[in-house]
């Protein structure tokens, strides 16, 4: 071992004493802030994608008449859903669980309107039915979006 | 947000001896900030499915790779290593003498890639010969013929170093 080795050896301590650049820890954290959002963004887009796909599924039972009308109800729903989640995810990430919550409690059917319709209506019927009531769904999520997105 | 102030208290911990390792190592202070934000992410992401017992131990070790990785983009380190040839090892100089840390900072940052890797590894970090031949993809002969021709090179740096400081 010669003298430079030694001395290291001796005085590792020394050498790890050179400061990390002023702001790193910012940077840092805003990369660390970027990353959960694109977490986030990424777990919920899986939750809806599942739910439309499922909505999708659950429509495969539906008089045709009527299936392309809920599949379109549902796509846009979760189109608003995902729309909310990735401004809210932008603007104030902290409240994207109490909103992702809410959006649950607004768009979840524990029986679908459409089973619950009776045989004997007409399509036509049906169908202003249903759009009323996605519409009632999409003009909340509406609110949800104007309450946090503009309200924060 | 217990969450986010434990990965603050282990940036706090962690970050100054990880931006050090990876400066020694690629002599750059922008990429070794970088490569110590990367190491303290993939703590973050991986904290949960992996079980890491020794957290610096760890760090260090994600820290060396990602910091060896850097160096084989930049600096055609495989070729360097391929290519080398063992010259006739001349006795070092003699190398007694008062210097510090500082001086020998500034000499391992004026050594060529490999050289300034090769002893950050085995002086700093403590890995023998056969360890950084692991790390590097390298054989160990060859670690070990560039680690002489390495110390020889910093000796005389830190000499230049020293003469220069007078």
């Amino acid at each position: 071992m010669n003298g430079i080795e030694k001395y290291i050896k001796e005085n590792i301590d020394e050498f790890d004493v050179i400061p990390v650049p002023e702001g790193s820890r910012t940077v840092f954290l805003k990369k660390l802030n970027a990353e959960k959002r694109r977490r986030r963004i990424r777990t919920i887009s899986l939750t809806i994608s599942s739910m439309a796909a499922a909505a999708a599924i659950a429509v495969c039972f539906i008089p045709r008449n009527l299936a392309a009308d809920i599949e379109n109800h549902h796509r846009k729903l979760a189109a608003k859903e995902l729309e909310i989640i990735t401004a809210l995810s932008e603007t104030s990430p902290e409240f994207i669980d109490e909103v992702m919550n809410t959006i649950r409690v607004v768009v979840s059917e524990s029986i679908p309107l459409e089973e619950q319709l009776p045989d004997e209506m007409g399509v036509k019927a049906k169908k202003e039915i249903l759009k009323e009531y996605y519409d009632c769904k999409y003009r909340a999520l509406e609110q949800i979006y104007d309450q946090y997105i503009h309200l924060y | 947000m217990k969450d986010t102030i434990d990965i603050e208290q282990v940036y706090d911990s962690h970050c100054r001896r990880l931006y050090n390792i990876s400066l020694r190592i690629t002599g750059s202070s922008s990429d070794a900030e970088e490569i110590m934000h990367d190491t303290l992410l993939q703590y973050w992401k991986l904290r949960h499915k992996e079980q890491i017992r020794d957290l610096s131990r760890w760090l260090t070790s994600v820290c060396i790779r990602k910091s060896i990785d850097w160096l084989r983009e930049k600096s055609r380190w495989n070729e360097l290593l391929e290519g080398y040839e063992d010259p006739a090892l001349e006795e070092s100089p003699s190398d007694e003498g008062r210097y510090n840390a500082g001086q020998i900072m500034k000499a391992l940052a004026s050594l060529p890639d490999h050289y300034r890797a090769i002893l950050s590894l085995h002086l700093f970090e403590g890995f023998d010969y056969q360890e950084i031949a692991q790390i590097t993809g390298s054989k160990e002969n060859t670690i070990r013929s560039l680690y002489m021709r390495g110390r020889k090179l910093l000796a005389e740096a830190v000499k230049k170093a020293g003469y220069e400081r007078n």
